[in-house]
């Protein structure tokens, strides 16, 4: 079993695509979190406090989440197929070894090449920090090793994509074309479709009641001492009794409508990856002090999506035909 | 003379009895002017043939007056022979005050005759010439015109002068240098008089009538202003002088009238006001002499007013103070503040003065001195009529003089007694200063560690300590201070106490540079300054950074060498 | 050593192999003839424990393939058709790390012998993506012999060597029978079964026609050779052919009118007949044999079977 693995780890690291694309990952790193700490930095310095992991530029897509996809499809989408076209996989097979393990192996050989990969860039990261004087707390590193695990799902799961791809695939140009659509419907369509799909399903908005709104307390303008006005309800006209009931129930209605929606719309941005990875790197970077959103969804959807992806590819791989 | 009205129905009965003769005029009828003398001849005729003595009478109106001359004599009876005639003047003199009307007067002489007589108004009466009928003059200037008069009727003339002007216009006629209102023309008479036109400086330019009235007779002049004063001030020149002559300076002339106006006479006494016209009251008024009031000044625009001298006249008593410096703004500490005084008399006779100051606060002193430099105080001067003495007035502060505005006044009681406000401005200097140990602004440290700041605090003002003074430093958020020690009560001016503000350094500090600002809050004054604190990196960051960075390319080049190809 | 019983197996209807009942006995050399698409490959996946059949049984060397098929492998070696290598890995490379799944004892010393056996010694460092196709067949061949196997599978060795290739391979599977080996030899040319082979089976569209020793199956098949011929200039008088062949065949052929011949020799004379013509002055443009197909053997056993 670990003969596989090695070999196919040895095969990753080695391989152009992964040291290309990993060498930009860890420039673009190392760019980010630059640039992170002069933004770290800049409000240290004006007195607010950001999230330690903030520095890794959660919020900058470009570095883990584009080429981190990248790198875990361009790992996985000729693995298969490679050898089907070698003819490699024919001779391996003829020796003593497990089907399933070969595919395992080949999970498990990506999976240390994306961790070492990720976690070097990292420790490579958290060493600049501290070239720039930045110490993280034991928190932090807590952070910044869950961000890894994060990352490293994120990019396994574009593996798990592209590996799949690879099974069903004749050969490596489809397979990457499988894999791109793959990438392009879960980072794009989906989330549109799902938008779509709740539009259909929810309908129009509700509308607003025909009757101008009851008159509001007029907030205190910003930056301002205005004292707050205060309305007095007893002397509030019956009319304006009935369009706040009204308005009241619109407002019930239209939150309702875009909790449905939502909740409908996310249903297919679960299955984005990117979206879960976005989502839960937020969480990540939050602090009790903002409103923690629930991520348990987004959990869910960002593991499920490479098991059941892997999932698929094992059932293919040992089905296939190999002659 | 003039018979009763009995008198009348007797001669009426008698004639009526007794036509025995006859009376003729050969004028019935006349016209007259009030006044006026008529004249009348009548022919008696004796019808009798006896010699019959004749009473001469006459009824007329009220007013009327008539005598009868024979041969140039008034005659009252005249004797005619039978059947003879005489002719007889009879003079009736029209009253003065006649209606315009007819009159009948009846005249008896053995018979009655009638006259009748028409009085009338005569409509010129008199015969008004002007020399000229047309003057250009400028505005303001007074005009002489000739007018000759002539009485016209047959009557003594009364007349009334007077004549019409433009407003603000003034007339007046001369018969020589006497003002005339009212003159009589005997009848023919002719009369010179001299018609004196005052015209307004304020005229505007233009034809302007005058017109002399006599009586109800009108005559027209007119009067072309040719250049116009208006809008101009009148001028009021005085000279003042006392009574020996000598110009007094610097008297207050002061004008009440349309304005109010105060004026100073120059060195020389003299003092030309300028005045809008209208008619003003103007009062001399100088210290040490009695003041003096000339009353109806009239002033013309354009025009100049000469009063003349005015004479005033001196009191025996009479002084002045003046203080040099009556508001003395005074920083504390650096001595007593001294006002410098003079008082000079200004009266006939010598004085003598004591003098005392009022309004000093508590623990305050004050001594007079003749000089600034004596020490020797005094309190009372003497001073002669007509000079002056300096005098300094020192006010001796205690230590614990609080600054602020005090009101004093400086008295000098003499025969004249004088009084002077002065102000005396304390002030107090508050000057915090601070001087950091070692002179240096900047302190270099590392996360974790204290930054203690050491500096002298200091007041380096003058007079007055700062009171209630709290340390306190504005540090960057997350680092903790305290100051060491965070209040004092007083500093006084020229003492000086050392400071510490201790700073903690967070461990987390990014290493740069940050500000800590000292801040001394006192009562009178404040004061900040500003730290700089160059947190340092720790010293083994670099080494550490470097060193995961290198072990991670170690890592790297293990996991290459034990399963990378070539 | 090969004992299979009614080994069946279907693709989605189509029956691949029919009822295959084979038996190879220890150190035989069997060539398993076929046309392409016969069965031939399925039969050694199967064999080899890499497919399922759909039904039928297989041992070798006693071990039940279906069910053990890793016991298999241990004792087998497999070349396969065109066989394949990690391209971007060295020989040496791609030999270790196949060599890692067997316990061998000193493993470089092995890959060095099998290299310097199929002459592939100074090129043991090469990387695989540059090997020509003969050099992979050897490559292929050490790979099969790393676990020194009981029995070899060789799927269409030859095929797609040149004539000194197939001759070197076919020496190598000489030697391979000298060691003690089982070999099984799939093959749909003849002369190759033939040279090598002391047993062959004939399989046609998944069923086994023929099964036995080589000669008695020639002496049926009354075979004879074919040689294609062509030479420049013209053959003037083709009697000179007739020392060599039974019968000559004139073939008109090629756009100028050359005229070609097929020579039915008793043996293969080809060194003979181009010395011949070479010495009379003509040059040799074309010279090989032609095998007689298998579809002809086929058909020939048909009509005679």
């Amino acid at each position: 079993m670990s003969i596989v693995a090695k070999k196919e780890f040895a095969d990753q690291i080695s391989s152009k695509r992964f040291l290309a694309l990993a060498g930009v990952i860890l420039l673009i790193t190392v760019y980010t979190v630059y640039q992170g700490v002069q933004g770290f930095y800049n409000a240290y310095t004006a007195g607010m406090e950001r999230p330690f992991v903030s520095i890794f530029g959660i919020s900058s897509s470009l570095g883990f989440m584009t080429f981190g996809a990248f790198l875990g499809l361009l790992m996985g989408f000729d693995l298969v197929t490679k050898e089907k076209e070698e003819g490699s996989l024919k001779t391996l097979l003829s020796h003593p070894v497990y089907r399933d393990s070969v595919i395992n192996c080949k999970a498990i050989g990506a999976f240390a090449a994306l961790s070492i990969a990720i976690f070097l860039i990292l420790t490579i990261s958290l060493g600049i920090l501290l070239l720039y004087g930045i110490y993280p707390s034991f928190s932090d590193v807590v952070d910044v090793f869950k961000f890894g695990v994060l990352t490293l799902a994120y990019t396994f799961t574009f593996f798990a994509i592209s590996l799949f791809a690879s099974t069903i695939a004749r050969n490596s140009g489809t397979a990457l074309i499988i894999a791109f659509g793959f990438l392009i419907l879960f980072m794009a369509i989906l989330p549109i479709f799902g938008e779509i799909v709740a539009q259909s399903i929810v309908g129009p908005p509700p509308r607003p009641p025909s009757v101008p709104p009851p008159s509001m307390p007029v907030p205190p303008p910003s930056g301002g001492s205005a004292p707050v006005v205060k309305i007095d309800e007893g002397k509030m006209p019956a009319e304006n009794e009935e369009a706040k009931k009204l308005w009241e129930e619109y407002e019930r209605q239209r939150d309702e409508y875009w909790k449905k929606k939502r909740a409908v719309s996310d249903t297919f941005s679960i299955l984005s990856p990117t979206t879960n990875y976005l989502a839960l790197l937020s969480s990540l970077g939050t602090r009790p002090i903002f409103e923690t959103k629930d991520t348990t969804k987004n959990l869910i959807g960002f593991i499920a999506l490479p098991v059941i992806f892997f999932i698929l590819s094992y059932i293919k791989f040992l089905r296939m035909d190999i002659v | 003379m003039v018979p009763t009205g009995n008198v009348k129905i007797i001669v009426i009965l008698l004639a009526a009895l007794l036509i025995v003769g006859s009376i003729e005029s050969d004028v019935k009828g006349v016209n007259a002017v009030p006044g006026e003398v008529l004249k009348f001849w009548l022919t008696i005729t004796n019808d009798y043939e006896t010699k019959t003595s004749v009473k001469l009478s006459y009824t007329a109106p009220e007013g009327f007056s008539g005598k009868f001359f024979y041969n140039g004599k008034e005659v009252n009876w005249i004797q005619l022979d039978a059947k003879e005639s005489r002719i007889i003047e009879f003079w009736l003199e029209v009253p003065r005050d006649a209606e315009e009307k007819e009159y009948t007067v009846w005249v008896y002489a053995l018979d009655s005759t009638t006259l009748r007589i028409k009085v009338r108004m005569p409509e010129t009466s008199i015969e008004i010439t002007p020399s000229f009928s047309g003057i250009r003059v400028e505005a303001g200037e007074k005009v002489t015109i000739p007018i000759e008069l002539k009485n016209k009727v047959n009557t003594e003339l009364e007349v009334n002068l007077s004549c019409t002007v433009p407003e603000n216009w003034t007339w007046r006629y001369l018969d020589g240098e006497t003002e005339v209102y009212r003159l009589i023309l005997k009848p023919g008479e002719t009369r010179q008089l001299n018609l004196e036109i005052e015209t307004d400086s304020q005229a505007d330019v233009g034809e302007y009538a005058v017109k002399p009235k006599m009586n109800n007779q009108t005559t027209e002049i007119l009067v072309y202003i040719t250049k116009t004063h208006k809008g101009e001030k009148g001028k009021v020149k005085l000279k003042v002088v006392g009574k020996d002559g000598r110009a007094v300076e610097s008297a207050q002339v002061r004008a009440v009238g349309a304005v109010e106006e105060t004026f100073m006479t120059s060195a020389e006494g003299e003092a030309v006001v300028e005045l809008p016209q209208g008619v003003y009251s103007i009062e001399v008024i100088k210290n040490g002499y009695f003041s003096k009031e000339i009353k109806d000044v009239e002033v013309k625009a354009g025009k100049v007013k000469d009063l003349g001298t005015i004479v005033l006249e001196k009191k025996p008593y009479y002084s002045e103070l003046v203080v040099a410096n009556p508001k003395l703004s005074f920083t504390l500490g650096t001595g007593n503040p001294t006002f410098r005084l003079r008082m000079e008399n200004k009266g006939y006779l010598d004085d003598i003065f004591k003098l005392k100051v009022y309004g000093l606060p508590e623990n305050f002193y004050y001594r007079f001195k003749e000089s600034q430099e004596s020490v020797e105080g005094v309190s009372e001067v003497f001073v002669k009529s007509g000079e002056a003495k300096e005098i300094y007035l020192e006010v001796i502060l205690p230590y614990n003089a609080e600054p602020g505005s005090y009101n004093l006044s400086v008295k000098a009681d003499g025969n004249y007694d004088m009084e002077k406000t002065i102000i005396l401005v304390l002030r107090g200097e508050y000057v915090l200063r601070l001087e950091p140990v070692g002179g240096r602004y900047l302190v270099t440290a590392e996360p974790g560690k204290v930054v203690e700041l050491r500096f002298l605090l200091m007041n380096s003002g003058r007079g007055a300590s700062v009171t209630n003074l709290r340390i306190d430093a504005e540090v960057p958020s997350g680092w903790s201070v305290s100051a060491e020690p965070s209040q004092i009560s007083a500093l006084m001016p020229g003492d000086s106490v050392m400071v510490t503000v201790s700073t903690v350094i967070p461990s987390d500090t990014l290493p740069s540079e940050y500000k800590v600002k000292v801040k001394a809050e006192g009562d009178q004054t404040s004061l900040q300054e500003e730290f700089k604190v160059v947190v340092k990196e720790k010293s083994n960051a670099a080494l550490i950074g470097g060193a995961v960075i290198v072990i991670s390319f170690l890592v790297l080049l293990v996991i290459y060498r034990k399963f990378g190809r070539r | 050593m090969i004992e299979t019983k009614n080994l069946c197996k279907s693709y989605a209807q189509i029956k691949a192999l029919d009822n295959l009942n084979l038996h190879i006995e220890k150190n035989e050399v069997f060539g398993f003839l076929g046309p392409n698409g016969a069965g031939k490959t399925t039969t050694i996946n199967l064999l080899m424990g890499m497919i399922q059949p759909t039904s039928g049984e297989i041992r070798i060397a006693g071990i039940d393939v279906v069910r053990n098929p890793i016991e298999v492998k241990k004792i087998a070696g497999y070349l396969p058709e065109n066989v394949g290598f990690y391209r971007h890995m060295t020989a040496m490379q791609n030999l270790t790390y196949f060599a890692e799944f067997y316990k061998i004892d000193d493993v470089r010393e092995r890959i060095d012998t099998l290299l310097e056996i199929v002459g592939l010694a100074e090129s043991a460092d090469k990387k695989v993506g540059s090997f020509s196709r003969g050099m992979r067949q050897r490559l292929g061949l050490a790979q099969a012999l790393l676990n020194d196997p009981e029995i070899v599978f060789l799927d269409e060795p030859t095929s797609g060597l040149d004539p000194e290739g197939a001759a070197e391979f076919r020496k190598l599977v000489t030697w391979l029978e000298r060691e003690g080996k089982t070999i099984f030899f799939s093959s749909h040319i003849l002369s190759e079964v033939r040279a090598v082979c002391k047993t062959i089976g004939i399989i046609s569209r998944g069923r086994l026609i023929i099964k036995g020793d080589i000669k008695e199956l020639t002496k049926n098949l009354n075979d004879s050779m074919k040689i294609f011929l062509e030479t420049e200039p013209q053959l003037e008088d083709e009697s000179v052919l007739k020392p060599f062949a039974s019968r000559i065949e004139i073939v008109d052929g090629d756009d100028e009118g050359h005229r070609r011949y097929i020579l039915e020799c008793e043996r293969d004379c080809r060194v003979e007949i181009a010395k011949t013509l070479f010495e009379m002055g003509y040059v040799v443009k074309e010279l090989h044999l032609q095998e007689p197909s298998l579809e002809e053997i086929y058909l020939r056993i048909i009509q005679e079977g």
